[in-house]
């Protein structure tokens, strides 16, 4: 019985490891060209033609985050950007700019055609960006595109920053730490909770998020600090990050102002459809305006 | 027309992340189990593999937890058991299994003889990081059948919940797990071979859950589980 249990024992320290789940958080495609509405893989939703953008207010780009050269794509006009008030959109886990870009055209109409410039980018690992995604990589190129606003003129008061999924832990990060700015608005749609919350929502029970990941992304706690007044997107059948817990936990720990825009039957990812392109629009104006 | 409703593409969160998630402690009734005590002074060391099964990928799998556990008879109708969860050492987790399974009821019948057992147990999980500690128990409480080398059981795996409250310091909706079980035994001379299927937590909505559950019967709550073990006999 002795020589069993040693055994079991010496198996047990030799096998003990680091296993992780963190990289599994990210699914990113990458590409040499962002094809952007010629792009031809599967969407969510296609907008029509009175959407286009005019190619002279496409505007492609790079900057370097912690030496990793990261792209991104601003819709407006980069010489008024220190008078214009701009939305940062931080895509979800999946895909790449292409993925994103008809959500990103649909925020530039927004209270009219290019009434607000809308920065999309791709973070490290995604599109054509350099590098392999990460936790903290998802701060840091997020915190460079805020300096090239930043650089361009922009000041926090005219800026508006939207989360998407896992964009929004970058969303409320930046709008909860010090950073090369801080927004006027933070718009989330389908947030997480908290790594935390991911693990004991999924699992049942109450387990201690180290026991599989290393994530820190805490939305729920971040968003205590968050000035910014909150609106918030979640359908009521986002079977991945459920408007109960995760959405409320934000939600609620927001100290305000906030509003909240809960779309029945939407799912984690066709909030703007399910609401309807123009409500959802009118949503996002009416909460910059009256917030 | 505004909007062409393409294809659906699904956002999702990278589904492989949840794949371990789900089943790490759901399934910390993961193991199977000894249901009939052995005979005193029977040592054996059993191999379990399964866990809940989930959807990923465009197929399903179970949840692939594996566990080691040694028993010891000790007393004809109490078997001792400790069981080591080799999937969470994987993670750094320490995952402890330790319990004992006492008949309460033997009897013969005209052909095979059933029985009925209870096994307390508790589960005892720390992670080599931080070294944060959780301690939950467990009772199943197994009837059987069995006639030569073939046992069939039925039974219930209670599982609790003792923290009420969870991150960000919300309410733990659910703080006792009963999980129907359906188990076969084959007892060959060195070995015993073991399957058993469990509809896990039968009474909890699984589908706003991040794992992809597979849901029993049509039904929105809970999720199928599927285990085998392996066990080899070391004097008996």
């Amino acid at each position: 019985m002795r020589k069993i249990f040693i055994t079991a024992l010496a198996m047990g320290i030799l096998v003990v490891s680091c296993a992780r789940l963190d990289s599994f958080l990210f699914n990113p495609y990458q590409t040499d060209e962002y094809k952007l509405d010629d792009y031809e893989g599967e969407l969510q939703f296609r907008l029509g033609p009175e959407f286009d953008i005019p190619q002279d207010k496409i505007h492609l780009f790079s900057v370097s985050s912690q030496g990793y050269k990261i792209w991104g794509i601003y819709i407006g006009d980069t010489t008024t950007i220190a008078t214009d008030t701009v939305i940062l959109y931080c895509h979800g886990n999946t895909g790449h700019i292409d993925y994103y870009w008809q959500r990103a055209k649909l925020l530039a109409h927004v209270g009219g055609k290019l009434r607000y410039g809308v920065l999309i980018f791709d973070y490290r690992g995604y599109g054509k960006s350099e590098g392999e995604p990460s936790e903290d990589a998802l701060y840091e190129d997020t915190k460079a595109m805020l300096q090239w606003l930043k650089d361009k003129g922009l000041t926090g008061d005219r800026l508006i920053i939207y989360g998407y999924s896992m964009g929004t832990a970058p969303a409320t990060y930046w709008s909860s730490h010090e950073g090369p700015l801080t927004p006027r608005w933070l718009i989330l749609e389908a947030p997480f909770g908290s790594a935390e919350l991911m693990v004991q929502d999924g699992a049942y029970f109450v387990i201690p998020k180290q026991y599989v990941t290393d994530l820190e992304i805490n939305n729920a706690e971040w968003i205590k600090d968050v000035k910014a007044p909150l609106l918030l997107f979640h359908g009521t059948e986002d079977k991945l990050l459920a408007l109960e817990p995760h959405g409320m936990a934000v939600y609620n720990n927001h100290p305000g102002p906030k509003k909240s825009v809960i779309v029945e039957g939407a799912t984690h990812s066709d909030v703007p459809v399910i609401l309807g392109i123009y409500k959802y629009l009118e949503e996002i104006h009416q909460f910059i305006k009256n917030y | 027309m505004c909007l062409n409703l393409a294809k659906k593409v699904t956002l999702n969160i990278g589904k492989a992340f949840y794949l371990l998630l789900g089943g790490i402690m759901l399934s910390a009734c993961s193991v199977t189990r000894v249901v009939e005590p052995l005979p005193q002074g029977a040592q054996e060391v059993q191999f379990s593999l399964g866990g809940p099964l989930i959807h990923l990928f465009g197929t399903t799998i179970p949840t692939p937890l594996t566990s080691l556990s040694y028993n010891y008879g000790y007393k004809d109708n109490l078997t001792l058991s400790g069981g080591l969860n080799l999937t969470s050492l994987a993670f750094g987790v320490i995952h402890l299994d330790i319990g004992a399974t006492y008949g309460l009821w033997r009897d013969s019948l005209s052909t095979g003889y059933a029985g009925v057992s209870i096994r307390p147990s508790f589960y005892l999980t720390t992670d080599v990081y931080q070294w944060q500690t959780r301690f939950f128990p467990q009772l199943d409480l197994m009837i059987y059948y069995k006639l030569n080398k073939h046992l069939l059981y039925t039974g219930l795996v209670n599982f609790f919940e003792l923290k009420r409250t969870r991150a960000h310091n919300l309410t733990q909706p659910k703080l006792w797990f009963w999980n129907p079980t359906l188990g076969y035994q084959y007892e060959a001379k060195h070995w015993r071979w073991q399957v058993e299927v469990r509809w896990l937590a039968p009474d909890v909505r699984s589908d706003y859950r991040v794992p992809d559950y597979v849901q029993p019967f049509g039904k929105p709550n809970g999720t199928l589980g599927l285990y085998i073990g392996i066990t080899r006999k070391l004097n008996w």
